[in-house]
């Protein structure tokens, strides 16, 4: 038995068998094929390798006719890479063996070489191994990119166990074989931890190295409550893990009656309590749990693990459904945001994105704005049938606020031209996530209809902090000093300038924090579905006068930890029966 | 018989050794040809037609290497390859 201790980001208790992912890049599926089957598998893996060679020669034409032929050199050599009898034939030759995937067997080959060159003492050839890792996922992605596979050949219910998971990894699973999450790294806001709980699952991030002492198969508890894992448990601490299971489950009964009653403090304040959400599945979640409205749609999910983009009818049927199944209240969606995800090379995006790559979300759209007014023309269309909002992320200077202004009204011109009907008076927000954002707010106000705070990216962009290696960032970081004055200071800009304000980030689904937030004036908290039962028995329990006084002695005082713990107390004063259903 | 083994010893003279490109220019020449080309450095041999088992061998600049031929057109394929070495693969 192994206990391991890790940030806790996904409540709920789970006992089942690990399902191991490899660390390197993308998750490949494994299975056996029968003798009969050999000779398709490697027509298959014959096709990927011919696509991807046909792809490279693509590239290296390219790239000679437009920058000179010795930069097209290296796609020689890639070439040659996906002749070279030592992967490719070894490759076909263990297919044939040990009768398995072609997928599978080509990552081991493909590592095996990779590795060895990482060995070489000589710098230069040790960095080649990127591109035989490159070449190799060329293949890959003919293989398991157009037919979705990856996570989704999971038959039996399992326990994730990984170093991390990107969304391409979780765009693949299907919800009703996955138990729980335990992975080596990331944090509160990390995609593993939005992932869980939109789907509901426990998960535990941050574990260091679990992917090092689960071997596949061991049996797991994973108590995504408390922040712990337990490989191999004993009796004892079975029946122990199954007591507190029952317990916690009825906790969260408690709450459920509190879905229908508004979100208003004991003498009538009344603010909104709204969803975070990812994908169209969790609308049922964030219904059944009280949400009134979603506060953010994130959109990333339309773009990745696919070769062709999606077109304006994709995106419309799938923002005019939402509304419609949320109406009467109110959907903001997030213009997509790729470059936020640490793991974008991992990903596959569509061709014509690839600039995304290399630019994060708005500056991004800048550079391709026909792919951002796509997605607008679709936002226009589906806000008949509903409140409809649109804002854009990361927006740190008002020229960018005014370009995609120019690309809102290119799409509405079009639109009109085409007598396709949209609304016309769509509303319009800024997210808010630098600390330029937030000292040019009042410049931003006058020309955006709201504004969003994204809490976990101003956290990371104010405090110089990665947002995956949150081994660096204190968890209570958010009511850090500078933090909360930058949060004050957008509210109030904002009231000034008569626009509302809501929070997004993880920071507005903390119990302990909710008093603050509310007593400086936030209109609107945006979270997690599931986080959102506990944040209404917050505010419900509180008066204004109290949140304020709070909110006041707050940003008085000098670090974050001295914030925390006095906002910790406070909550038990308040709300004693809210017991931390999030571990930090 | 003869003309179907070949091999000779050389030294990498080239400054980066037998990086990318030269690797690059050394595979597909030998490919040209339909015989078996071993490369050997430091009692190490590997194919000399498959590109990461060159990279693999590390040869940099001063290495020793011996590049044996077997099969038709040996002569003829180290010929080329020594040259291609010698010429420091049209490096300055």
């Amino acid at each position: 038995m192994l206990t391991i201790k890790g940030t806790g980001v996904s409540p709920g208790i789970k006992v089942g068998k690990a399902f191991l992912l490899s660390r390197e890049g993308p998750f490949i599926p494994r299975w056996r094929i029968s003798r009969g089957e050999v000779d398709r598998e490697l027509a298959r893996f014959e096709r990927a390798v011919d696509h991807a060679k046909k792809r490279i020669i693509q590239v290296k034409d390219k790239i000679s006719r437009e920058m000179g032929e010795r930069y097209a050199d290296i796609f020689g050599a890639h070439l040659l890479v996906l002749e070279d009898i030592s992967l490719i034939e070894e490759t076909k030759q263990q297919v044939r063996e040990r009768e398995m995937n072609a997928e599978y067997i080509f990552v081991g080959v493909l590592e095996r070489i990779a590795k060895k060159l990482s060995a070489l003492d000589d710098e230069y050839l040790g960095g080649r191994s990127v591109d035989i890792r490159d070449v190799g996922k060329r293949v890959l992605s003919n293989m398991i990119g157009s037919k979705r596979k990856g996570l989704s050949h999971i038959k039996e219910e399992v326990i994730i166990v990984a170093h991390d998971l990107s969304p391409s990894d979780t765009a693949t699973m299907r919800k009703e074989t996955i138990l729980a999450f335990a992975t080596d790294v990331g944090g509160k806001a990390s995609h593993t931890a939005i992932m869980a709980r939109a789907i509901e699952i426990p998960a535990v991030v941050g574990l260091r190295n679990i992917t090092e002492e689960v071997g596949e198969d061991d049996t797991v508890i994973v108590d995504g409550t408390e922040g712990v894992v337990i490989i191999n448990p004993d009796e004892e601490t079975l029946v122990k893990y199954q007591k507190k299971d029952l317990e916690l489950k009825t906790y969260e009964k408690e709450f459920e009656d509190s879905v229908p009653l508004p979100a208003q403090t004991r003498r009538g304040h009344q603010v909104k309590l709204s969803a975070n959400i990812e994908i169209l599945d969790e609308i049922p979640l964030v219904l059944s749990h009280g949400a009134a409205g979603i506060g953010l749609y994130r959109t990333e999910f339309f773009y990745i693990n696919r070769q062709k983009l999606p077109t304006e009818d994709e995106h419309y049927e799938a923002y005019k459904s939402i509304v419609e199944k949320m109406a009467p209240y109110s959907v903001t969606i997030r213009t997509f945001d790729i470059g936020g995800d640490k793991f974008i090379s991992q990903l596959q995006l569509p061709e014509e994105m690839s600039s995304f790559r290399d630019f994060r979300s708005i500056r991004s759209y800048l550079a391709q704005p026909e792919i951002l007014k796509v997605q607008l023309r679709a936002i226009l269309r589906a806000a008949v049938h509903g409140e409809l909002r649109v804002m854009y992320p990361m927006i740190s200077r008002i020229e960018e606020l005014r370009a995609t202004k120019e690309i809102l009204d290119t799409a509405k011109d079009e639109l009109r031209r085409s007598g396709i009907r949209f609304n016309e008076r769509i509303r319009v927000g800024a997210m808010i996530e630098t600390p330029s954002a937030v000292m040019t707010a009042d410049i931003l106000a006058k020309e955006v209809h709201f504004f969003s705070i994204g809490t976990n990216d101003l956290v990371q962009y104010s405090l110089a902090a990665d947002r995956v290696d949150e081994q660096r960032l204190q968890p209570y970081e958010p009511v850090h000093p500078g933090i909360l004055r930058l949060i004050k200071m957008v509210i109030d800009t904002a009231h000034r300038e008569k626009i509302p304000v809501s929070i997004c980030g993880e920071m507005a689904s903390e119990p302990a924090y909710i008093p603050i937030l509310l007593g400086m004036g936030l209109d609107e908290f945006s979270m997690s579905a599931i986080a959102i039962p506990e944040a209404k028995r917050v505010i419900r329990a509180i008066t204004m006068t109290e949140a304020k006084r709070i909110a006041r002695k707050c940003l008085t005082m000098s670090t974050a930890e001295e914030v925390d713990r006095y906002a910790r107390e406070k909550l038990k004063k308040i709300a004693p029966d809210v017991r931390q259903y999030y571990q930090r | 018989m003869r003309n179907n083994l070949a091999e000779v010893l050389l030294e990498v003279r080239n400054k980066t050794g037998l990086h990318m490109r030269a690797i690059t220019l050394f595979v597909k020449q030998a490919s040209r040809f339909s015989c078996k080309v071993t490369v050997e450095k430091n009692g190490e041999a590997v194919d000399g037609k498959s590109i990461t088992s060159l990279m693999a061998l590390g040869a940099e600049k001063g290495s020793k290497l011996r590049i044996v031929a077997v099969g038709d057109g040996a002569q003829q394929v180290v010929g080329k390859l020594k040259k291609l070495i010698d010429d420091k693969f049209g490096e300055k």
